[in-house]
C-alpha cells in the first residue's frame, strides 16, 4: 500500500473528523424514506384483516356516540353511488394492507424540501405533506375538506412529524362502522430503520374519541416496486330506492351477541373504551360472566333476541 | 503493509505512528469544535429552540401555520370558488353570501344580516370593480329563503344597484346608442311563499326586505353573465320558500339553509318546513351535483352555513338526517309521545358535531321536535324519495 504523501494527511484527518462530528451533530437530519414501501401486515390481523365481528368494540377508546352511530350502521352504506368510490380516509389507510410510495419535491435553488408525496396502492390514496419550506398557506375554515385532509411535516432529527386536519368526516373502523368527525386530527412519527419503515399515528377527535387512538404500522422497503392505476365507475350493486340510507333501527335492550359468546368475549369489553385499551383489562376481563352460548338462553330470551335482530334487520319494503 | 529493517524501521515505525496520532488528534480536536460550537449556537446569536414536545404528544405544532384569518372576526372574507361565482364569509352568525361577477353585473345569492350589510356592499363593490366585467352594478339577488339571516341586506345590497328594465333601439344623433332603461334599486327574486309570510304580519317589522320579484316555480332557468342560471324551488323543505342556486357554467350550487355544515338543518315548521321535504332537498342537490373522481371534488355546494362542500359531504349529511328521521318515524309508529321520543335521544350519536346546544335559537330539542311533528303518525319506516310523507303545519298557501 503506498503512504499517503505527508502534506496531504492532516487535511484528510480533517475532514474526516469533520465528517464525525457532521454524524454526530443533530443538524438537519433527514432520512431518506423516498421509494416503495410494502406493508407488514402481521399486525392486528384481526382488527384489519377481516375485521372483528360488528359490534366488537373492545380495545378502542369510543365514546358513548361513536357506539350509538356503529350500533345502527349497515355496511350496505358502501354500495351508496355518492360513496361507492370514496377512498380510505388519511387515518385509515396507511393501516391497510396498501403498497405505499413516498417522494418528495426540492426546492431548485435551496435544495430545501418543500413537500412530501405519499401514495397508497388503493383508490389512489394520494398525500400531501407540505414542509415548512414551502410556505403553503393553511386552508381557510370556509374551504371543502378532503379524504387525505391538509398535512404539515417537519424534521425533529431523523423524525418526520406530520400534523394533518381538515379532514371529511369518516370512520375509525370501517367494517365496524366506527365513525371519526370532521374535527378529526392525526400527529405521525415516521421514521426509518434500515429497510424498515415506522409510522406511528396518534389520531385525535373530540366528538368520537375520549383519548387518541395510537397505532403503529411498519413496512419493508421494496425496491422494484410499482402502483396500478385505480380507476373508479359508479354502478349499482345494491338496488336500492332513491334517497334510502341503509341502517339498523335501534336494538340496544339486551345487547347479545352470538358471535362473542361464541368466542367468550364479555359484552362489557365488546362495548369497548378507553378502559379496555390497557394490558391491566384483560385481568379485569377474566372476572366479568361470559355470554352464555344461545341454546343455554331460556325460550323468552331467544324470542325476545329474535325480535330485535328482526326489528335491526328490517330493510325498505 | 511497510516493513522495516529492525531497529532503523522501529524508530521510523513510532515516528510514523506519532506524527498520526498528532494529526488524528487535532482533527478530533477540530471535530469537537466543530460540535461544541453547534451546540453553542443558541448560546451565541442564535434564539434557542422552543423546547420539543414529548415524542408521543399528539398536538399540533403547526398551529402558528394557520394564515387563514378567524372565520367569524366582524369583517367579510372573499374567496373565489370558482369561475364566475365567488363565496363571502365572516359574518358573525350569519350565512354565507355567494357573488357570481360577469358582463351583465353582479348577481348576489342572499345578502346576509342587516347588521353586516354596509360592510358586504362595500366588499361586493369591490369585487366586481377588481374582478367584475363590463358592467359592475349589482343587477340581481336571489333569496334562497325568507330567514333574516338571509334576507337582511336586502335593502342597503338592492339599493345600491339597479335593473335594467328595457333597452332603447334608438340612435341619438351622432350614431351614439341610446342608454337602456334603467330602474334604480336591483331586482331582488324569491319564492312567493317568502313574500306571503313576510307581509303576513301586517306589520313593518320587515319592510324594505321584501322580494321585488316573488314568484312560484319549481324550476325556474334563466341565463345571466353568460351562464346557465338554474333556481330549484324544493317544496317544504326548510321552508315553503326554499331556492337552491346552480351556476351551471362555473358548476356551483349555492344550497341555501338545505345544507348546513355547522349543525342539524334549521326546520323552520311554522314557515312550512318538514323533514321529508328537507331530505327531498338533499337528494336533489345531491343529483345536481357531478362528483369529481373518488368522490371528492367535483361540484362545489355553498351551505347556507358552514364550511364549502362536495356531493360526498352532502350524502353523508343526508344519510345522518336520514338515519334519525327513520329512528324517529319507527319510535312514533310503536305510539311513542314527543317526550318519549326526546327521552330516548335518537341523534345521540350526532349531537356533539351537529347539534349538542341546549339553548340558543335551534336547539338538539327543536330539532328533534321539528321532525316528530313532521312525521306522520303511523308511516314508513324507511325515507326514499318514493315514500316521502310531508305534514306541514303552520298556515299554507
Amino acid at each position: 500500500m503506498k503512504i499517503m504523501p505527508i502534506k496531504l494527511r492532516p487535511l484528510w484527518l480533517t475532514a474526516a473528523g469533520i465528517s464525525v462530528a457532521a454524524l454526530v451533530a443533530p443538524v438537519a437530519a433527514q432520512s431518506l424514506i423516498t421509494g416503495y414501501w410494502n406493508p407488514l401486515g402481521h399486525q392486528d390481523a384481526y382488527h384489519y384483516a377481516g375485521g372483528p365481528d360488528p359490534g366488537d368494540f373492545s380495545g378502542l377508546p369510543i365514546t358513548d356516540a361513536a357506539r350509538k352511530i356503529a350500533q345502527q350502521y349497515d355496511a350496505d352504506e358502501f354500495h351508496m353511488r355518492e360513496l361507492m368510490c370514496r377512498p380510505f380516509p388519511a387515518t385509515y389507510g396507511p393501516r391497510t394492507l396498501s403498497t405505499m410510495r413516498i417522494w418528495e419535491t426540492l426546492d431548485p435553488q435551496t435544495q430545501e424540501q418543500t413537500k412530501i408525496e405519499t401514495q397508497m396502492g388503493f383508490a389512489v390514496q394520494h398525500r400531501v405533506i407540505w414542509m415548512e419550506a414551502s410556505h403553503h398557506p393553511y386552508p381557510s375554515a370556509s374551504e371543502p375538506h378532503t379524504w387525505q385532509g391538509y398535512s404539515t411535516g417537519k424534521w425533529v432529527g431523523n423524525v418526520l412529524w406530520v400534523h394533518t386536519d381538515h379532514l371529511k368526516p369518516h370512520y375509525l373502523q370501517r367494517s365496524q362502522g366506527l365513525p371519526l368527525s370532521d374535527r378529526t386530527t392525526m400527529d405521525e412519527r415516521i421514521f426509518r430503520y434500515g429497510n424498515i419503515l415506522v409510522d406511528i399515528m396518534m389520531i385525535s377527535d373530540p366528538a368520537y374519541l375520549s383519548r387518541p387512538f395510537i397505532y403503529s404500522k411498519l413496512y419493508a422497503y421494496l425496491p422494484q416496486g410499482n402502483m396500478d392505476p385505480y380507476p373508479c365507475s359508479v354502478r349499482n350493486q345494491v338496488p336500492m330506492p332513491e334517497g334510502h340510507v341503509p341502517m339498523r333501527l335501534p336494538f340496544y335492550t339486551t345487547n347479545y351477541n352470538a358471535a362473542f359468546a361464541a368466542k367468550g368475549i364479555p359484552l362489557e369489553a365488546a362495548r369497548g373504551g378507553e378502559q379496555t385499551m390497557f394490558p391491566e383489562y384483560q385481568d379485569y376481563m377474566k372476572t366479568l360472566p361470559p355470554n352464555p352460548p344461545y341454546s343455554q338462553l331460556d325460550a323468552e330470551q331467544q324470542k325476545q333476541i329474535e325480535q330485535q335482530s328482526a326489528t335491526s334487520q328490517q330493510k325498505f319494503p | 503493509m511497510h516493513t522495516f529493517s529492525s531497529e532503523r524501521g522501529a524508530v521510523r515505525a513510532v515516528s510514523i505512528a506519532s506524527r498520526r496520532a498528532l494529526w488524528a488528534g487535532l482533527g478530533l480536536a477540530a471535530a469537537s469544535l466543530v460540535v461544541g460550537l453547534a451546540g453553542q449556537e443558541g448560546a451565541t446569536g442564535r434564539p434557542p429552540q422552543a423546547p420539543q414536545p414529548a415524542f408521543g404528544d399528539p398536538v399540533n405544532i403547526y398551529a402558528s401555520n394557520a394564515y387563514a384569518p378567524a372565520r367569524e372576526d366582524g369583517e367579510i372574507h372573499p374567496s373565489h370558488v370558482r369561475g364566475q361565482v365567488w363565496l363571502m364569509t365572516g359574518e358573525p352568525g350569519g350565512s354565507n353570501v355567494v357573488v357570481q361577477l360577469g358582463d351583465q353585473g353582479v348577481l348576489v345569492v342572499d345578502t346576509g344580516t342587516k347588521a353586516m350589510a354596509p360592510k358586504l356592499l362595500a366588499e361586493i363593490q369591490r369585487l366586481a370593480q377588481e374582478h367584475g366585467g363590463e358592467h359592475k352594478e349589482i343587477r340581481k339577488v336571489v333569496n334562497t329563503n325568507g330567514r333574516l339571516d338571509h334576507i337582511g341586506g336586502n335593502e342597503t345590497i338592492a339599493k345600491a344597484g339597479s335593473e335594467i328594465t328595457g333597452w332603447n333601439d334608438g340612435i341619438l344623433p351622432g350614431g351614439e346608442r341610446a342608454a337602456p332603461f334603467v330602474s334604480p334599486g336591483a331586482e331582488v327574486l324569491a319564492h312567493e311563499n317568502v313574500l306571503r309570510r313576510l307581509t303576513a304580519g301586517g306589520t313593518d317589522e320587515f319592510r324594505g326586505l321584501e322580494p321585488t320579484d316573488a314568484e312560484s316555480f319549481e324550476i325556474d332557468n334563466q341565463r345571466f353573465n353568460g351562464e346557465a342560471v338554474q333556481i330549484y324551488h324544493p317544496h317544504n323543505a326548510n321552508t315553503d320558500g326554499q331556492l337552491v342556486v346552480l351556476f351551471r357554467g362555473s358548476d356551483v350550487i349555492a344550497a341555501g339553509d338545505v345544507v348546513d355544515m355547522n349543525t342539524y338543518p334549521i326546520i323552520d315548521v311554522k314557515a312550512g318546513g318538514t323533514i321529508d321535504g328537507e331530505l327531498v332537498a338533499l337528494n336533489k342537490v345531491i343529483a345536481m351535483a357531478a362528483p369529481g373522481p373518488l368522490a371528492e371534488g367535483g361540484t362545489v355546494i355553498i351551505p347556507g352555513h358552514g364550511r364549502a362542500c362536495d356531493q360526498a359531504d352532502v350524502a353523508l349529511y343526508r344519510n345522518m338526517l336520514t338515519i334519525i328521521r327513520n329512528t324517529v318515524q319507527y319510535y312514533k309508529n310503536q305510539g311513542k309521545t314527543l317526550q318519549q321520543v326526546l327521552d330516548l335521544k335518537p341523534s345521540e350519536g350526532y349531537d356533539q358535531s351537529w347539534g349538542g346546544a341546549t339553548s340558543g335559537s335551534w336547539t338538539t330539542r327543536d330539532f328533534i321536535t321539528a321532525v316528530y311533528e313532521t312525521l306522520p303518525a303511523k308511516g314508513p319506516v324507511f325515507f326514499s324519495m318514493k315514500t316521502v310523507t310531508s305534514v306541514p303545519s303552520g298556515k299554507q298557501f
